[in-house]
């Protein structure tokens, strides 16, 4: 499964976990928007091209 | 309108709207479910209480990985694994 | 027709992340419905965010409780000012859900 976290802000200590958790057996991609420099042209397809989104 | 969706509504910081949230998205027929994240639910609190007693009424399934909270206990690995059944996660 | 966008908005807080979504999604073909609650209404209000209503075929709406828990009592013209059946109705209909 395809698995696209987006942080707004530094993750939390479970946030973090729950990351790590989906990584295993999964294809993980965490966008960090809070340290800048987003293509949103790229975020609207990495959104569409994975199965599961996450907003933390 | 498309296929029912399952829906999960994240608790975090801002239990109360968190909650009523979780209510309102039921408007639409879709499979809503609660998952209470590490925190202690304020249930003293007028404002969590309220959306609380509509969520039990209406018998939405609650998830936490804090026993306190009086819900169906899960550990935080068991949550993390869980909400990828959902379409749809709303951390709040 | 593509796939839609919901954008759920419940701070506020990340114009720039919303609107560079909100603009690449509508460049990208993707139908986009935006919904404001909680401190999210406070958008409704805001000069920079309202420019985005001039974006074409984006839908938004907001929680009028909200903007009332808020004490926004002014209405803006391109936004409907709903309930949570607004917000249950986006989430059922969209493809994807970002959640500002």
């Amino acid at each position: 499964m395809k698995i696209l976290h987006v942080l707004k802000k530094a993750p939390d200590a479970s946030t973090k976990k729950i990351i790590e958790i989906h990584s295993a057996g999964n294809q993980v991609k965490t966008i960090e928007l809070y340290k800048g420099g987003i293509s949103y042209d790229k975020l609207v397809a990495d959104v569409f091209a994975h199965d599961k989104v996450f907003c933390w | 309108m498309s296929d029912t969706k399952k829906i999960a509504v994240i608790v975090r910081d801002r239990q109360g709207e968190a909650l009523r949230v979780a209510g309102g998205l039921t408007l639409a027929d879709d499979t809503i479910e609660v998952f209470i994240l590490d925190r202690k639910l304020d249930k003293n609190d007028p404002e969590v209480a309220t959306p609380l007693e509509l969520v039990t009424d209406i018998e939405l399934k609650v998830y936490s990985n804090n026993a306190e909270n009086g819900s169906t206990t899960i550990s935080l690995e068991e949550m993390a694994k869980k909400l990828l059944e959902y379409d749809f996660a709303i951390p709040y | 027709m593509a796939d839609m966008l919901g954008i759920m908005v419940t701070k506020y807080e990340n114009l720039d992340h919303i609107a560079g979504v909100v603009k690449a999604a509508k460049a990208a073909g993707h139908p986009v419905t935006l919904f404001m609650t909680d401190e999210g209404v406070r958008f409704t209000r805001d000069p920079k965010f309202q420019e985005l209503l001039k974006v074409p075929g984006v839908e938004f709406s907001c929680c009028d409780h909200s903007c009332e828990l808020v004490g926004i009592h002014e209405k803006t013209e391109g936004i409907s000012y709903g309930s949570q059946y607004n917000n249950a109705g986006m989430l059922h209909d969209s493809a994807r859900i970002l959640v500002f």
